[in-house]
């Protein structure tokens, strides 16, 4: 005998993919300070929990975003991971295998996390709910991201947050490192997500349940934290640069610090169409193109 | 005018209007605080969470400052209904610590799939037999399909079921071999009682069996409607939040709230009244009896409720018979014959004495004008009374009507109020329990 649960849908419904960020060099930065790696998934699966109790019909994807790797850990539409602490066994050999993995080359620095490859699996597991089941599962995407942007994913996670705007799904980030994420800045802005920097790294749990928890059917009745200032500034296709003014190809609209004879991703010619029309292929773009 | 009765449409309705001890009694089970959780509006439920580990009260106005001027109605049902499930309690002191947070608890552990089954269980039993009965049989029948059974043909045997008489024995001769494999199953939910003859075997419908269409009844509810039309939208509108747009959502709710305020009760309508003396003295009668339902004086119609038909057949019998000796000319002729020829005697004395008779009708119809200028006078002396009692220059209070309509209640449209509306007084403080 199935549940009592007559109804089929509700408005509160809520598919939530978190990404957590286990890049181990982040991490370790953090071994300073009060906030560390452990503390941090208690208040992850507090939340969690919190989440699948509110409706019978929530559903939970945690997708570790690590250094060199990125994987799910966690489904709770799999019957055997009914509770959230389930994740702790696989997010440990995740953790243990994204190590073995970056051992081979020495990193400086913090190094930065794999948010694009985490955001596509985020959504192609969202495509293929869509596509299976016959209810909207109102999903949403939750980055817990502390890495600080890699400018080498420029392109990818651009075009992440575009698919995600299409399928209308929100980027909601919650950036637990010390600076703000542009990249996360942008991805909430035009996905018409949350973008917060708690204050407090400790009281996690509470801006988790806040402003993270609510579904998107009460996000319009309610008062959530508003977009401050999003740093729109792009970054150059040729060394992945953060650039306030550039070169931007007529033709497929790619984007260089410095003036180039032929665009690299569409292949067309600028050095003869300059001799010709010095104005017509290039311009100069300026700050928010 | 009827009166307007709010039913608890389901079983979270019930337990809001439980007593604060038994209420307080159920918060014991992590299971009862789940289910109840789940129950709470959506934004009940994350003020809930996000309040859980505030271990101070809040102030009613800064919890206002939570929402957006769109979801003021929203929050309020919200508040409303945390405080009618005691989920949290209204302070005016603000000095004073609320209890232990009720939901703690809850976050430790979710049930296994058995300990649910429990609980369902434990839920059926506090509902009327009718909503558990349709429970049962609305999961009979949507499992129908995987076990080679057209759902079609189960609810066609099951209605049909409805209309048998209760008690009375059928031959399962005259059933289909479907039909028989689900009345195994019916009699073990106590729809029908076998009875095994020597060579024939019998079912008899139970009470439960011929009440199915009762419980059949009320399938189309407004989240069945919604959710249908959430899972039948086309793709591209699918794809929309809310797939079905509010307005439509809101109507079918009005529709529903509108459907539970009407109550079906049993009348008699009366028209075709021979004057109008009759239908006023009718209606007066009906009104006396306190059974009159509806009436339109204009086109001259009545309904009264069945209770009163007899006293008001009675009545008409009477108004019937009054009128027509007024006003038909040959009324002898409609009254029946009378054998003992005593009726004849009677009319022969009053002719005979005509003059007596009508000094008397005359006598009876002066002291009744007396009575009434008497009255009058008495009443018009008491109201100078009265009046003298004022000062003069300023205006006298119009005097109250005699009868003041009894000030109603709004209508109870507002699918979330059940019983007394509570009032949240704008300093008020709550705090969670």
């Amino acid at each position: 005998m199935t549940p009592v649960s007559s109804k089929l849908y509700a408005d509160d419904v809520s598919l939530l993919m978190v990404l957590v960020d286990t890049n181990p060099y982040f991490w370790s930065s953090m071994k300073n300070t009060a906030f560390t790696f452990p503390k941090f998934i208690s208040h992850v699966l507090a939340f969690l929990n919190s989440i699948l109790l509110l409706n019978q019909m929530n559903q939970v994807v945690v997708i570790a975003t690590g250094y060199n790797s990125c994987d799910y850990v966690f489904d709770s539409s799999t019957s055997s991971m009914q509770r959230a602490e389930c994740l702790l066994e696989k997010l440990e050999d995740f953790v243990d295998k994204d190590e073995s993995l970056s051992q081979e080359d020495s990193v400086d620095g913090i190094g930065f996390s794999l948010l694009s490859g985490s955001l596509s699996m985020a959504l192609c597991y969202i495509q293929r709910v869509f596509r299976s089941g016959p209810l909207h599962p109102q999903p949403r995407i939750l980055c817990l991201h502390g890495s600080p942007d890699g400018p080498g994913q420029y392109v990818a996670v651009m075009n992440s947050i575009f698919s995600a705007q299409r399928s209308m799904v929100p980027i909601d980030s919650c950036v637990i490192g010390s600076q703000h994420s542009a990249f996360l800045q942008q991805a909430s802005y035009i996905t018409g997500g949350v973008y917060l920097k708690p204050q407090v790294s400790d009281g996690l749990f509470q801006y988790l349940s806040t402003v993270f928890a609510t579904d998107l059917h009460s996000r319009s009745f309610l008062q959530l934290p508003r977009p401050v200032g999003v740093d729109f500034r792009a970054s150059c296709f040729c060394h992945k640069n953060t650039i306030d003014m550039g070169f931007i190809c007529s033709v497929c609209l790619s984007i260089f610090c410095k003036h180039h004879k032929k665009c690299s991703t569409c292949g067309s010619n600028f050095g003869e169409a300059r001799k010709q029309d010095p104005s017509a292929s290039d311009q100069r773009t300026s700050d928010g193109s | 005018m009827p009166q307007v009765k709010i039913v608890a449409r389901n079983f979270m309705d019930m337990v809001a209007s439980l007593p604060v001890m038994k209420l307080d009694m159920l918060y014991d089970n992590s299971f009862i605080c789940e289910a109840i959780l789940r129950s709470l509006p959506p934004l009940a439920k994350k003020y809930v969470l996000q309040m859980l580990y505030i271990d101070i009260p809040i102030t009613a106005k800064s919890m206002e400052e939570w929402v957006l001027p769109d979801g003021f109605s929203k929050h309020k049902v919200a508040i409303d209904r945390l405080i009618q499930l005691r989920v949290m309690t209204e302070t005016f002191d603000s000095g004073i610590l609320p209890r232990e947070p009720m939901p703690s608890n809850i976050t430790v552990r979710l049930p296994s799939l058995e300990e649910l089954e429990a609980y369902a269980v434990e839920q059926w039993e506090l509902m009327d037999t009718n909503a558990q009965l349709w429970y049962i049989i609305r999961e009979y029948i949507t499992n129908a399909e995987e076990r080679g059974v057209d759902s079609a043909d189960l609810i066609a045997f099951l209605l049909e079921l409805s209309f048998h008489v209760t008690g009375k024995a059928y031959n399962t001769n005259t059933i289909t071999d479907l039909q028989r494999s689900i009345i195994k199953d019916l009699s073990d939910l106590g729809l029908i009682k076998l009875q095994q003859g020597r060579k024939e075997s019998w079912f008899i419908p139970t009470k439960l069996a011929t009440n199915l269409s009762i419980s059949l009844a009320d399938t189309t509810s407004r989240k069945q409607i919604v959710s249908f039309l959430q899972q039948n939208a086309h793709p591209r509108v699918a794809e929309r939040i809310p797939s079905v747009p509010e307005n439509v959502t809101d109507q079918i709710r009005l529709w529903e709230s509108d459907l539970n305020r009407v109550e079906m009760e049993p009348a008699h309508f009366y028209d075709e009244f021979p004057s109008k003396d009759v239908f006023e003295a009718a209606c007066d009668f009906a009104r006396e009896y306190g059974g009159l339902l509806w009436e339109d004086s204009k086109r001259m119609r009545l309904v009264v409720k069945a209770d009163i038909l007899t006293e008001m057949k009675e009545f008409l019998r009477q108004i019937a018979i009054t009128a027509d000796v007024f006003l038909n000319s040959d009324w002898e002729k409609d009254l029946p014959e009378d054998p003992s020829g005593r009726f004849d005697d009677f009319k022969d004395f009053v002719d005979s004495n005509s003059d007596i008779c009508q000094w008397i009708a005359l006598l009876c119809v002066l002291t009744q004008g007396c009575c009434i200028l008497l009255a009058t006078i008495l009443r018009t002396l008491g109201q100078v009374k009265e009046n003298s009692h004022e000062y003069e220059g300023e205006y006298a209070e119009p005097s109250a009507p005699l009868l003041r309509p009894p000030e109603l209640p709004p209508n109870p449209l507002y699918p979330y109020v059940i019983g007394e509306p509570v009032h949240i007084e704008p300093h008020s403080v709550y705090k969670n329990v």
